[in-house]
């Protein structure tokens, strides 16, 4: 059921370089003691864009999904599918409900909301179940992102070295 | 055109989850704070927070924050909680798969 087989090398690095990146501004969204308030909203409502893409690069798989959920679909895909199912929604709970908390954004667009107490608490909570989901999803393909480090990470560095070694034994 | 309709069906239902979502917590009724500021308890001001204080939860907030070792303190505990998922997920199948092989090769070599 995965899509891989068809899709081109530069693809599937552009699909990983995207992913690290989502990874890494989620790691930093969890943090907002250290960033500060302005930068969790601003870097987070901007990361919306990276998840848009995130699920358009995925498509075939989602559609593919989607259309044999109930017919053959191997357990493995099922699964994955409803995990990225409860993401999905757990981030639109993040968003929601750090938009209706926001102290920078929203009220630098000279909008003001009630203050919410049970959309704070939320908001704690659903990026928590996320920190865990995302464990889930990245356990999930951890296959594909080590076949992938490998391929444009590991090797290009390693012939890196053998080239050199290479040109040694030449002017050696 | 084919990815204006894709993005037009993810920011379609989106906006459904949305939807949905605001109106499970609101139909709660515990969506604002007005009780809770009634009893003259505040939020946790931008700078508070920063320095970890939480006056609306129990307990008021968290440690102190270190300065200097707070931020790698927050990033390696999330790293951790990713990494130990994917170890408890990931290891056991390389195990197994490796049990699987080294089976495969003993009966190879017997059957030579
Ligand atoms: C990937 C998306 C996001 C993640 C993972 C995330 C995560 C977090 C976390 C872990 C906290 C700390 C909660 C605590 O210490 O109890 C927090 C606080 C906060 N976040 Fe977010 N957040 C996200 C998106 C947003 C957005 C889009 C906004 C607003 C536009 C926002 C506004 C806030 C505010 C105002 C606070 C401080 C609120 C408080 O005092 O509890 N967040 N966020």
């Amino acid at each position: 059921m995965t899509n891989g087989q068809t899709q081109s090398n530069k693809q599937i690095k552009n699909k990983w370089i995207l992913d690290l990146t989502i990874f890494i501004g989620f790691l930093i969204a969890m943090d907002p003691h250290s960033t500060g308030i302005a930068i969790h909203e601003w870097l987070t409502l901007s990361a919306l864009v990276t998840i848009m893409i995130h699920l358009l690069l995925n498509w075939d798989w989602i559609a593919q999904v989607t259309l044999r959920f109930a017919g053959r679909v191997s357990t493995r895909s099922r699964l994955n599918y409803i995990l990225n199912w409860l993401l999905f929604i757990d981030g639109i709970l993040i968003m929601l409900s750090g938009i209706l908390i926001s102290e920078s954004v929203v009220p630098a667009l000279g909008i003001s909301l009630p203050a919410g107490f049970a959309w704070r608490r939320l908001h704690d909570m659903s990026a928590n179940i996320a920190l865990l989901l995302l464990g889930l999803h990245t356990a999930l393909h951890w296959d594909w992102i080590v076949n992938a480090f490998k391929t444009f990470i590991a090797q290009p560095i390693g012939r890196l070295f053998v080239k050199r070694d290479e040109r040694k034994d030449v002017t050696a | 055109m084919k990815t204006l309709g894709r993005i037009l069906i993810i920011l379609a239902v989106t906006a459904l989850v949305t939807g949905a979502l605001y109106l499970i917590v609101n139909a709660g009724g515990t969506g604002t704070a007005s009780d809770f500021t009634q009893r003259g308890e505040q939020f946790a001001s931008s700078s508070d927070f920063e320095a970890g204080a939480r006056p609306e939860f129990e307990g008021g907030g968290r440690e102190p924050r270190q300065l200097g070792g707070g931020w790698a303190f927050g990033l390696l505990k999330n790293m951790g909680v990713i990494s130990l998922l994917v170890a408890i997920l990931v290891l056991p199948k390389g195990l197994a798969k490796r049990k699987r092989l080294a089976a495969v090769k003993v009966k190879a070599d017997d059957t030579v």
